[in-house]
């Protein structure tokens, strides 16, 4: 399979649309302003990559960071002469603020008690779903959606997943890409880390301090290259490989040997089958900090060996700021014009490059006969590493990938119907989790309780759904902002409020170095991290996922997040919930399987196509009996017995992962041998069927 | 008051460092806080010098400046007896 970009598009501070973007940046112009979406004069640094002029459509409860979404994916789109109205496009969004910078204040003034406690239509824009829950209406329908976030890789990770999704018949093609925006609790947050620069940043360069903060989205088109010349379209550029891999080392600082960055540069080149002579250029991940540039170079000069030499490599932050999870996409696009365009976009800033930063840098644009490859890579918060590997088109040999059968081979939940996990539950080594907050409390616990001993942790990954992250903490950080000013935010809270910082903390302290994410889909958040595992190890990213949800008790959500998108299927109280399966590839699962895995989805509410229940099936859901029976009517699985855990799970975004407990449960014990897991939010069905192998 | 000043300075890293089950009294005065000793790193660094600004209102300069400051708990003690306004 070929996967082709035929469509591409950036909003950034140095343009709304991909071509501004780039030809300002090859120009070496600086998107830098004094921040002014907010009071920044506390600041530590102030400066950073601000996007202007881009407005919110009035009337609709979105954020800025859906606004860039929504422009960039849109420019993708037409860019590629796509309507997803007429084709079978799927939609990843990769994200980390959504809609902080709008939700902040309203959450102080809920914590000092000027609002009550209670839903506010505004705070609709926080989960990080309603970013593609907006593209789908306004873009849309598309057939498949999904928000990853792995910090400041997620725009990387989301075109992982895209290139797993194109090995799936049914969709034609994916525009996947991410999108944030700058907000009080990022910029005082990466002050408090002391990680940013005051002055314009300088990647790679002996004076470098730090990074400047910038905000927008990229999101690219890609198609299989068969479809596409169907549809009588040109290749951009080719999309030849990619890689996810945890660094299981430490929360906020990279290895300093760099061994899994140039892990995922070696696995993207592999998996394109490109060798490093055929590379031209590397789009550095080169944040200005003296330890990401450092780490990176030596990194880079491990794949590349003697070909370093010869090899370009740039940053392009020092122009468009560090814009987190959009970053990797954004840099995606950016490599694909170097190649359409014939030209290398400088690092701005780097003036004399630290000798540990030896490569050979572009500090003035470079026009070149030819970019045969590029390689851009993203690293994040909790070691969560990615590269992607950019061709012309039809560079490399055709590579055959054929889906693999996945299997499940554990289950573990922390139920609570009574509210909240008793600690003597969550039993950790103290030095180890000393910095954990509750939800990494929780997710380490199950993935601990899930994981034998002999499994393969450089293979195996982690992803859990949350769908609101950990509140309490974000707001607690921002309260405390907002009361005491910037300069005592906490260094130590900051990194805890990545919403995938939980799978990072449980990726570190399992040693788990497969791909860490998280995902969010309001009530089926666990289905869907369940559902990015299974596609993930089907196309090879990882041999095993411990794959589940998390649902942090809260009277933030419980009383103000939760209501706002309660749609009456379940009426108990929320509670606290987590659990998760081990999901594995079946070639690599030894004798742990269970029982084989299929998924099944649909994003309207015609019935989900469903293969016949075996006798003595039964259906297993976390909601009331009626509405499970609503799901499951007009397919074949209609009238077979329903088991629900509501009663022991409540009511919680993670209870998708208690419904898998319950399955798998009574398949080891023999109690049925065909079992369909089923959830659902509004507008999306989930369906898992799980035969015994007994 | 430099044993006042070096006991509530511990208590401060216990309580701020999460070092859970960790008896303050056990951190000796010229114990390495950083690297070998009591084992942090440089995001408690960061951390423990934003809670001795909060509590004390002193300040710990970037880079390697903190470094001589950090040695230590007495060397820490030091800086912020140096650096207090008088109150």
């Amino acid at each position: 399979m070929r996967v082709w970009i035929t469509g591409v598009g950036i909003t950034s501070a140095l343009g709304l649309t991909a071509r501004d973007t780039f030809t300002r940046l090859v120009r070496g112009e600086r998107g830098l302003s004094t921040i002014d979406l907010f009071d920044t004069s506390a600041q530590r640094a102030n400066l950073g990559a601000q996007v202007r002029g881009v407005t919110t459509p009035p009337g609709d409860v979105w954020s800025r960071t859906t606004a860039f979404a929504h422009l960039a994916a849109k420019e993708a789109l037409e860019h590629a002469n796509l309507d997803p109205k007429s084709a079978r496009v799927a939609l990843i969004a990769g994200g980390t603020t959504a809609g902080m910078f709008e939700n902040e204040t309203y959450v102080v003034d809920i914590m000092s008690g000027k609002l009550p406690r209670a839903p506010i239509a505004a705070l609709r824009s926080h989960p990080l779903s309603s970013t593609t829950d907006a593209l789908d209406a306004t873009l849309g329908p598309f057939v498949r959606a999904r928000n990853v976030a792995s910090a400041c890789s997620s725009g990387v990770t989301a075109l992982s997943l895209a290139m797993a999704w194109l090995l799936d018949d049914e969709i034609d093609a994916v525009v996947a890409g991410g999108t944030d925006g700058i907000c009080r609790l990022t910029l005082s947050g990466f002050n408090a880390l002391s990680a940013t620069d005051p002055e314009p940043c300088r990647p790679f360069d002996i004076r470098r301090r730090g990074l400047n903060l910038g905000e927008g989205a990229g999101f690219l088109v890609l198609e299989r290259a068969t479809d596409a010349k169907r549809r009588g379209r040109s290749p951009l550029a080719e999309l030849a490989g990619a890689s996810l891999a945890a660094e299981a080392h430490h929360i906020t600082n990279p290895d300093s040997e760099g061994r899994t960055a140039a892990r995922v540069m070696r696995e993207a080149l592999a998996r394109a089958g490109v060798a490093p002579s055929e590379v031209d250029y590397i789009n550095a991940h080169g944040t200005g900090t003296p330890l990401n540039d450092a780490m990176e170079s030596k990194a880079i000069r491990s794949v590349l060996g003697e070909e370093a030499a010869r090899v370009w490599v740039s940053s392009s932050k020092a122009q468009i700021g560090h814009t987190l999870a959009a970053s990797g996409a954004i840099e995606a696009v950016i490599a694909t014009m170097c190649i359409t365009d014939g030209v290398l976009p400088p690092t701005a800033g780097l003036a004399e490059p630290d000798p540990a930063c030896a490569l050979r840098h572009v500090t003035t644009s470079q026009r070149m006969e030819r970019v045969r490859a590029v390689v851009s890579n993203s690293f994040g918060f909790g070691g969560m590493d990615g590269a992607v590997v950019i061709t012309e088109p039809e560079l490399a040999r055709e590579r055959t990938v054929s889906k693999r059968r996945v299997v499940v081979s554990a289950s573990a939940v922390l139920e609570q119907p009574s509210g909240i996990t008793p600690d003597a539950k969550l039993v950790l080594d103290p030095a180890r989790a000393r910095r954990f907050d509750r939800s990494a409390r929780l997710c380490a616990v199950v993935a601990h309780a899930v994981l034998p001993q002999e499994i393969n942790r450089e293979r195996c990954g982690v992803v859990f759904g949350s769908a609101f992250s950990s509140v309490d903490e974000a707001a607690a950080f921002v309260l405390r902002i907002h009361e005491k000013g910037p300069r005592l935010a906490s260094p130590a809270e900051f990194p805890n409020l990545v919403p995938s910082s939980p799978i990072g903390h449980a990726s570190i302290y399992e040693s788990l170095r497969g791909p860490a994410l998280a995902t969010a889909d309001l009530r089926a958040s666990a289905e869907s991290a369940v559902l990015t595992a299974f596609e993930l190890i089907a196309a090879g990213d990882a041999d095993a996922f411990v794959a589940g949800g998390v649902a942090v008790r809260s009277q933030l959500i419980d009383d103000v997040f939760f209501p706002l998108f309660d749609d009456g299927a379940t009426h108990t109280a929320r509670s606290e919930c987590c659990g998760a399966i081990l999901v594995e590839a079946e070639a690599t699962s030894a004798n742990r399987a269970v029982a084989n895995l299929e998924a099944i989805v649909h994003r309207d509410d015609a019935p989900l196509a469903l293969p016949a229940p075996r006798e003595g099936a039964r259906i297993f859901g976390y909601v009331a009996v009626e509405a499970i029976t609503h799901w499951v009517a007009g397919t074949s699985w209609s009238g077979v017995a329903i088991e629900t855990v509501e009663r022991a799970v409540g009511s919680n975004e993670a209870a998708g992962a208690a419904a898998f407990d319950a399955a798998l449960r009574a398949i080891a014990k023999g109690e049925t041998s065909h079992a369909l897991v089923i959830g659902a939010r509004a507008g999306v069905r989930y369906g898992f069927v799980l035969s015994g192998r007994g | 008051m430099t044993q006042e000043l070096r006991r509530e300075i511990k208590e401060l890293i216990v309580k701020e460092l999460n070092l859970e089950g960790r008896d303050p009294s056990s951190i000796q005065d010229d114990d390495p806080l950083f690297g070998e000793g009591l084992g942090l790193d440089s995001l408690d660094a960061l951390q423990l010098a934003m809670s001795v600004e909060e509590k004390f209102g002193v300040r710990i300069p970037e880079g390697d400046a903190a470094r001589s400051i950090f040695r230590s708990v007495a060397a820490l003690a030091d800086h912020v007896a140096a650096n207090k306004s008088p109150a």
